[in-house]
């Protein structure tokens, strides 16, 4: 199997300063956005079963680490194919996932399967996947929580708002997974090592030839809500009585 | 200005609200049933599955096509948007038309929100917070034959009846991977009565444990609450799940840990063993509701 797993590098959001209504965003440590690790994880566990070769692909779109890829290739990716460039940066859902297939044709991948998560850390707009899927012309099935692997087929579980739908996929195939799919493995820190020496293809996007409609950004800002912050510890009882007060005040409670 | 509105008949009404705050010169729907909402024209198309929706709507004109923001029409609207070579803005909180769209967004789990500008035409999904579904009737209702062989086969289709819609709520008692069993459940579910509160949970409890149903669980990939009170009990308070109950207006949270998160964004916060505050809890307002 020719498996794409695509990971996006992110700013930790969970570690992003916050100086008034501004979020000092480039402070934070970068990781790999949340459920690419699924991806990754997903990716690598059908290789194991089947045979075949995994490719990291990512699109430079905001920070980049060279610690925290090669954490990733170290989960078992067998080559990573990078976009970078100025071009790509930034939010634009249509140009990254362009510049993915762009990338990917021209390495001449031809993947039986690409795995993508269900939405990105930053932005979480669960676009690529479904943009990637239409400009490679392959079937998608998103928000994927469990798969298997069949005949020439994937059959998978969709996890929707008001319920499950079980999906049967012809591949190739792109897929989007959600954090229920599995438990992303760790990485040894001899296998970090080691991944540093995985093959790299690195493609500048101005050769890319991209075409897509132009996304602004115009501004960002912290969304922040203040609260009381009134800490209360030590007795249980105590503890109690002033639960029930602050539920009689907002008269929850008579 | 002409919208053109794709969505389930659940989320129509809440839809062509927010349309209409946009004073479009020509309002169009495609729905997959019958719908009573003020458009100036309502067509019906049988379709199934999201490949058939971005069949259906790959031929047709618009300035701008608004989708829920359900899973299966983000998947949608961004596969048009590529088929088309459209922009697409997903999840839009608010969008505001001057020749081009502008949109705000979440970004960072909720940690902020960004606003992009992009051209017209454009798709986008859109958040219904805050938008009270409207009635009246189409001016003109008319089938919409597709002409669709989907690429994925659906085998199976578990839907469930939801058993509530917190965003409606009140009092929410919520509840983390702090309650050690699912037998637990029924001194939250004993609280939640005596305050008369609908029990809520982080993803976890809902999508890994399965504790609870999908709608229960609040946060950027459940539902979004505004209650009075929300007590949250064993909840560490990831970014994920604070975005969800941002808007309530006191936050109690109960936690073991004295460092936990949620301590940074709630106005109460209780140190201790939800095990031992539970009980007790429910002990001291029994006693108040009997005097
Ligand atoms: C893309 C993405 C989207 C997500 N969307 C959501 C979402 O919409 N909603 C959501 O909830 N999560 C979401 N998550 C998951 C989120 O990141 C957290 O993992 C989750 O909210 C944690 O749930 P929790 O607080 O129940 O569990 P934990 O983080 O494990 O916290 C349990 C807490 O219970 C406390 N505790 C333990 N024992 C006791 C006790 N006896 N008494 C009192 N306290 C105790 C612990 O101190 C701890 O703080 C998402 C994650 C990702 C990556
Ligand atoms: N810049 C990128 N490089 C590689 N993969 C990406 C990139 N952006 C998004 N993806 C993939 O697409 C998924 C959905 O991202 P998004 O559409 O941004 O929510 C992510 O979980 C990744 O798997």
């Amino acid at each position: 199997m020719e498996i794409v797993a695509c990971a996006k590098l992110v700013y930790d959001e969970t570690q992003i300063p916050v100086e008034g209504d501004r979020l000092l965003v480039d402070q934070a440590p970068v990781k790999v956005s949340d459920i690419d690790r699924n991806a990754i994880e997903e990716a690598v566990r059908i290789k194991e079963e089947v045979g075949g070769r995994v490719t990291l692909a990512l699109v430079v779109t905001g920070p980049f680490d060279e610690a925290i890829l090669k954490e990733a290739l170290a989960m078992g990716a067998d080559r990573a194919l990078m976009v970078q460039g100025d071009e790509v940066r930034g939010h634009n859902p249509y140009r990254t996932a362009q510049a993915l297939v762009k990338a990917i044709e021209r390495e001449g991948i031809r993947p039986d399967l690409v795995i993508c998560g269900e939405g990105s850390s930053d932005q979480y707009s669960c676009a690529l996947p479904a943009m990637v899927a239409e400009f490679m012309s392959l079937p998608v099935a998103t928000f994927v929580g469990r798969m298997e692997l069949g005949e020439g087929k994937l059959r998978v579980e969709r996890y929707l708002e008001g319920g499950y739908e079980i999906v049967e996929v012809p591949l190739p195939a792109v897929i989007s997974v959600t954090s229920e799919i599995n438990e992303p493995r760790i990485p040894t820190v001899l296998q970090i090592m080691r991944a540093g020496k995985r093959e790299r293809s690195v493609v500048d996007a101005s050769q890319l030839g991209l075409d897509y409609p132009e996304m602004e950004e115009i501004e960002m800002k912290a969304y922040v809500r203040e609260r009381l912050r009134k800490r209360i510890e030590g007795d249980v009882n105590e503890a109690v009585r002033r639960i029930v007060e602050v539920l009689e005040e907002k008269g929850v409670i008579p | 200005m002409r919208i053109l509105l794709a969505s389930d008949p659940v989320h129509l009404p809440s839809l062509v609200s927010a349309a209409r705050s946009l004073s479009p010169s020509n309002l169009e729907a495609v729905s997959t049933a019958r719908a009573e909402v003020p458009v100036d024209r309502l067509l019906i198309a049988d379709v199934r599955v999201n490949d058939c929706w971005v069949d259906a709507l790959t031929p047709r004109d618009f300035d701008l096509l608004l989708l829920p923001p359900t899973r299966d029409f983000k998947e949608v609207g961004a596969r048009l948007a590529a088929r088309r070579g459209l922009p697409y803005l997903s999840e839009a909180l608010e969008l505001e038309l001057d020749g081009k769209v502008e949109a705000s967004r979440m970004v960072f789990s909720g940690r902020g929100v960004e606003r992009i500008r992009t051209s017209l035409p454009a798709v986008a999904t859109l958040n219904l917070d805050g938008f009270e579904p409207v009635e009246g009737s189409p001016d003109s209702v008319e089938e919409l034959k597709v002409d669709c062989t989907p690429r994925v086969e659906v085998i199976e289709r578990r839907e469930r009846e939801a058993e509530v819609d917190l965003s409606k709520a009140d009092v929410i008692v919520s509840v983390g991977r702090g309650l050690k069993r699912k037998e637990d459940l029924e001194m939250i579910r004993e609280l939640a009565s005596l305050l008369g509160a609908e029990v809520a949970c982080t993803r976890p409890i809902s999508a890994d444990l399965k504790w609870l149903p999908e709608e229960r669980h609040v946060g950027m990939t459940g539902v979004r609450v505004k209650p009075k009170v929300y007590l949250a009990l064993g909840i560490s308070g990831q970014i994920q799940h604070v975005v969800g109950f941002r808007d309530a207006d006191t936050v109690i949270a109960v936690n073991i840990d004295p460092d936990a998160p949620i301590s940074e964004v709630s106005d109460y916060f209780v140190v201790a063993d939800l095990y031992e505050v539970v009980p007790r809890l429910i002990e001291e307002i029994r006693k108040r509701k009997r005097s």
